[in-house]
C-alpha cells in the first residue's frame, strides 16, 4: 500500500503486473496518490527499472489530461495520435526527468508542447487547411465536456500575485491557445476586458519579474 | 545582463505559442540567462497546472484500449540513456540543428554574402513563414548604417557587443526595436555577430541606405 506523502525511505513499488489484470485496483491506488510527490517516485520507477505498473499509473492519470488539452487546443482529430506519441515520449526520455527541477505534470507539459509544436509546424509546411469545418460540430461538443469537468487549478509562485479573472485569461489565451473571442465568451466577457484583463496581467507580472526590456 | 525578452514573449514562448524563429533567439538566450530560465521554468510550471486541472471522462475501457497499443508500442521503443540538452527546449524539431550551430557559434556552416566591406550576412533558412531570419556580422568598431525597421527587429547579440545611442548590447542580450528607433550602432572593439530577425526587411536611410538596400536584396 502506498502512503499518501512518500519518501525516498518508505516508498513501496508493487511489482509489475502480469500484464493481465492488477489493472482496476492501479487506478484506485493511483487515485489515492494524486499529490504530485508521488508522481516523482512513479516516474523515477520507470527511468531506473521500467517499471510498467509504475507507468501505467501515469498513464491512467495524465492521459486523459494530455487527450483534452489537445483537444482544447484545436486538435481533436490528432488528440489520440499524439497522446499515444506523448506517453512514448514519456517512456523514452524517462531516466531525463528530473525530479528536482519540475513536477511530473510540468515535465509532462512541456514533452506535450514541443509534440504540438512539431505537429503544427509540419502541418504548415504540409499546408493543410482541411478538417476544421467538418469536425467543428464534435470539437465543440468535446470542448464542453473538457469545460465541464474542469477543475479549479492550483496556481503557482508567479501567478499568485495576479487576480482569478487575470489568471484565468492568461490560462485561456496562452497556455489553452484560445482566441480573445473564445476565452471572452467562456468568462462571460468583452473581447476588450479580456485584452485589458491580459494587460493588467501582463504589467503585473513584468514589475513583479523585472528585468530591462527595449 | 541588462537587456532580456518580455514576459509576454517568455509567456509565448513557455506555452509554445510563439513563432519558430523568436523561440530560437529566446531559446539561445536563456542559455546565457539563469534568470530566464527561472521565469521560464516558472511558466512552464503554470502549464503543468493547466494540465493537471484538466480531466475528461475517457471511459475505462478506452483507457485500457489506449494503454494495450502503447505497450505494442513499447517494445521498440528503448529508453534513451543520455539526455539531450534541447529536449526541454520550446523550438521545433526541425530547428534544434539551428539551435545548435548557432549555440556552439558554428557561423561558418552558413552562406555568408558580404554588403560593404564591414558587414556580411547570412540567410538563416528557419521556415517561418512570418519572418527573415539572418545572421549578421560586422567588423571591429563597423559603423552600422542608419536605418529603421518596418516592422519589428529582434536581435540577439550572439558573439562580441555593439551600441547605440541608448546603450550597448553584449553578448546574449536580447533586443527588441520597433519602426519608432531609428538608429546607427556601432560594433564594439572586437565585432560583433548577431541573429536578426525582423517581419520586414531593414531599411537604411542614410546617404548610402538606397545603394545598401539594393545589395542586401541581392
Amino acid at each position: 500500500m502506498l502512503h499518501n506523502r512518500q519518501t525516498a525511505d518508505n516508498i513501496v513499488y508493487w511489482p509489475s503486473p502480469s500484464n493481465k489484470r492488477p489493472l482496476n485496483a492501479m487506478s484506485s491506488q493511483a487515485k489515492l496518490n494524486n499529490d504530485p510527490e508521488s508522481w516523482k517516485f512513479h516516474m523515477k520507477a520507470v527511468g531506473e527499472s521500467q517499471d510498467r505498473g509504475a507507468y501505467q499509473a501515469i498513464y491512467q492519470h495524465f492521459a486523459p489530461k494530455v487527450k483534452s488539452f489537445y483537444i482544447q487546443q484545436g486538435q481533436s482529430s490528432k488528440a489520440e495520435e499524439l497522446t499515444h506519441e506523448v506517453f512514448l515520449r514519456i517512456w523514452q526520455k524517462a531516466k531525463s526527468y528530473n525530479p528536482e527541477k519540475a513536477q511530473v505534470s510540468t515535465w509532462i507539459f512541456t514533452i506535450v508542447r514541443n509534440l504540438r509544436i512539431d505537429f503544427l509546424r509540419k502541418k504548415k509546411l504540409d499546408e493543410v487547411h482541411v478538417e476544421q469545418e467538418t469536425l467543428l460540430s464534435e470539437d465543440q461538443h468535446l470542448e464542453d465536456k473538457v469545460e465541464q469537468a474542469r477543475s479549479k487549478s492550483r496556481l503557482l509562485s508567479v501567478f499568485k500575485l495576479l487576480n482569478d479573472e487575470q489568471r484565468n485569461v492568461l490560462q485561456k489565451v496562452y497556455f489553452e491557445d484560445k482566441s480573445h473571442q473564445i476565452a471572452a465568451n467562456e468568462l462571460e466577457m468583452t473581447p476588450g476586458t479580456v485584452k485589458s484583463r491580459i494587460r493588467s496581467a501582463l504589467k503585473i507580472l513584468r514589475s513583479h519579474m523585472g528585468g530591462e526590456r527595449l | 545582463m541588462k537587456y532580456h525578452p518580455d514576459i509576454e514573449l517568455l509567456l509565448k514562448y513557455s506555452s509554445g505559442q510563439l513563432a519558430p524563429a523568436i523561440s530560437v533567439a529566446i531559446g539561445l538566450h536563456q542559455e546565457h540567462c539563469k534568470e530566464c530560465q527561472q521565469r521560464i521554468i516558472d511558466l512552464e510550471s503554470v502549464g503543468g497546472d493547466t494540465l493537471e486541472a484538466l480531466s475528461i471522462s475517457d471511459s475505462p475501457s478506452d483507457l485500457d484500449n489506449g494503454f494495450d497499443l502503447l505497450m505494442a508500442d513499447l517494445e521498440a521503443t528503448p529508453q534513451d540513456n543520455f539526455q539531450d540538452k534541447y529536449d526541454g527546449y520550446a523550438v521545433a524539431q526541425s530547428d534544434v540543428d539551428y539551435l545548435e550551430r548557432l549555440g556552439k557559434k558554428d557561423y561558418w556552416s552558413f552562406d555568408w554574402k558580404r554588403v560593404t566591406r564591414k558587414i556580411s550576412r547570412a540567410v538563416v533558412d528557419i521556415d517561418d513563414g512570418l519572418h527573415q531570419v539572418e545572421l549578421l556580422k560586422f567588423e571591429p568598431n563597423a559603423k552600422i548604417p542608419k536605418h529603421t525597421h518596418e516592422g519589428e527587429e529582434f536581435t540577439l547579440v550572439l558573439e562580441g557587443d555593439f551600441s547605440d545611442s541608448n546603450g550597448c548590447y553584449r553578448e546574449g542580450e536580447f533586443i527588441v526595436q520597433d519602426q519608432s528607433d531609428e538608429h546607427q550602432p556601432v560594433a564594439g572593439s572586437a565585432g560583433c555577430v548577431c541573429l536578426a530577425i525582423t517581419n520586414a526587411p531593414l531599411k537604411f536611410t542614410g546617404t548610402l541606405g538606397p545603394i545598401i538596400n539594393w545589395f542586401s536584396r541581392h
